[in-house]
């Protein structure tokens, strides 16, 4: 109560100006505003339907219209895509050679790549084995000897010692005049894992690699003496 | 069925507008307000095209919305709301327009009114003096003008302007006496004798 009779004494206070707010003539609409105002919202309907039609041509038609042509175009474009017989694949095919390169190139028949026993000869492989074994085949430089050593090595009834008895035999490859014992290289590193896999003879076998051994030093130094003795007598008949 | 409709009130027109889509209901509504309306627009933005724009826009509203006004509220103070809102826009558009102008004075900023040729004895022509008034209630500031307007000009009570500006009744009675005492310093020479 005592707010209101604080505000009720600022009106009095602002009285005069209140008085004058008061007595300001009352601004009343145009004679045409109703009429104006039927016009805009009639105006408005129209724009409303109009609207109305080209959302429902646009949105609800035009859509559904442009959705099916996407459709059956991608559906003719797969179905009317026919396998080429002429086209090949690069990664299927052999490549086709030119008849240039195809005439200068030499017949190589499967034939030529197994390797007949018979043909072997002593410059391919040289075994040199202690004790004759019945099983010993000469081989060829390209089938490793570790097919050999798995020939000889065959255990009868797995038994490690009867495998190292067959171990016992001395193999030497002659390969461009280095020499190389294998089984005194395989032996020397036990336990190497860094053998190499391969099939031979359709059972699998570990290779440790040639580990080729140079000659003891004796054929270097006797080269050297000779050559110096040349280089001498050279010098004294000069 | 428009003279049944004419001893509605306002709240029981706008029902029948929003339930039966009566046009009669609502030209009623529109023939009740749009006087009350143009004079209050007017004297918040003091021009008399801009104002019947306002209330046109104000009516066009409340043709298209409604389903928005609820019940529990008293339908006068809803167009006062939507009215004030859309004159409160259109002196925001002024605004920017000033800003932009090199030459814009601010609306807001109350300059006292250096009028020398408005002698007291040429105040009592009520034109000028009515000129005066409005020029002054334009220099009042925006948010003390609205509140004025609506209580000395509109007669509404201050919980009506409560209800139109969404402010407390202090605030509304405070901000009242606020603008009074600005025009009160503008206007001095009219009342003064």
């Amino acid at each position: 109560m005592p707010m209101t009779k604080q505000y009720n004494k600022e009106d009095e206070e602002f009285n005069k100006v209140t008085n004058l707010l008061k007595e300001l003539p009352h601004i009343t609409a145009p004679p045409d505003f109703e009429m104006n105002l039927r016009r805009k919202l009639n105006g408005l309907n129209y724009k409303q339907e109009k609207a109305g039609i080209s959302r429902f041509s646009l949105r609800k038609a035009l859509i559904p219209v442009t959705a099916l042509g996407t459709c059956a175009i991608a559906l003719l474009i797969v179905f009317q895509q026919k396998p080429n017989p002429e086209a090949e694949n690069p990664f299927v095919t052999a490549p086709k050679l030119r008849v240039e390169v195809k005439n200068t190139l030499p017949e190589v028949s499967n034939k030529d790549l197994l390797i007949n026993p018979r043909n072997v000869t002593s410059n391919d492989v040289v075994i040199e084995n202690s004790t004759p074994s019945q099983n010993s085949v000469p081989m060829r430089k390209s089938e490793t000897m570790a097919s050999e050593v798995n020939r000889s090595a065959k255990p009868s009834n797995g038994n490690i010692a009867s495998n190292n008895s067959n171990r016992a035999k001395t193999r030497r490859f002659d390969f461009n005049g280095y020499e190389n014992d294998v089984d005194q290289s395989l032996r020397a590193r036990p336990g190497d894992y860094s053998t190499n896999s391969y099939y031979g003879n359709g059972q699998n076998v570990n290779f440790g690699g040639f580990n080729i051994i140079q000659g003891d030093g004796n054929d270097v130094e006797q080269l050297r003496a000779r050559m110096d003795s040349i280089k001498r007598w050279m010098r004294e008949n000069r | 069925m428009y003279n049944s409709l004419v001893e509605l009130t306002d709240e029981e027109l706008i029902k029948e507008f929003q339930t039966n889509n009566t046009v009669e209901a609502y030209e009623l509504l529109v023939k009740r307000y749009k006087d009350p309306l143009t004079n209050f627009v007017y004297r918040f933005v003091g021009d008399k095209d801009t104002s019947v724009d306002i209330v046109q826009d104000t009516m066009i509203r409340f043709y298209m919305n409604k389903d928005s006004y609820k019940s529990f509220a008293k339908f006068s103070t809803w167009i006062y709301t939507i009215a004030t809102n859309l004159a409160k826009n259109e002196l925001k558009r002024r605004k920017r327009k000033k800003l932009l102008s090199i030459f814009g004075d601010d609306d807001e900023q109350i300059i006292e009114l250096k009028d020398n040729s408005v002698l007291p004895d040429v105040a009592a022509d009520s034109e000028i003096k009515n000129k005066i008034i409005q020029e002054a209630l334009n220099k009042v500031k925006k948010v003390y003008r609205e509140v004025v307007i609506l209580r000395d000009i509109q007669d509404l009570s201050y919980e009506e302007i409560a209800e139109i500006t969404g402010l407390s009744i202090g605030t509304v009675k405070s901000r009242i006496n606020r603008g009074r005492a600005q025009l009160q310093e503008l206007l001095k020479h009219i009342y003064k004798e």
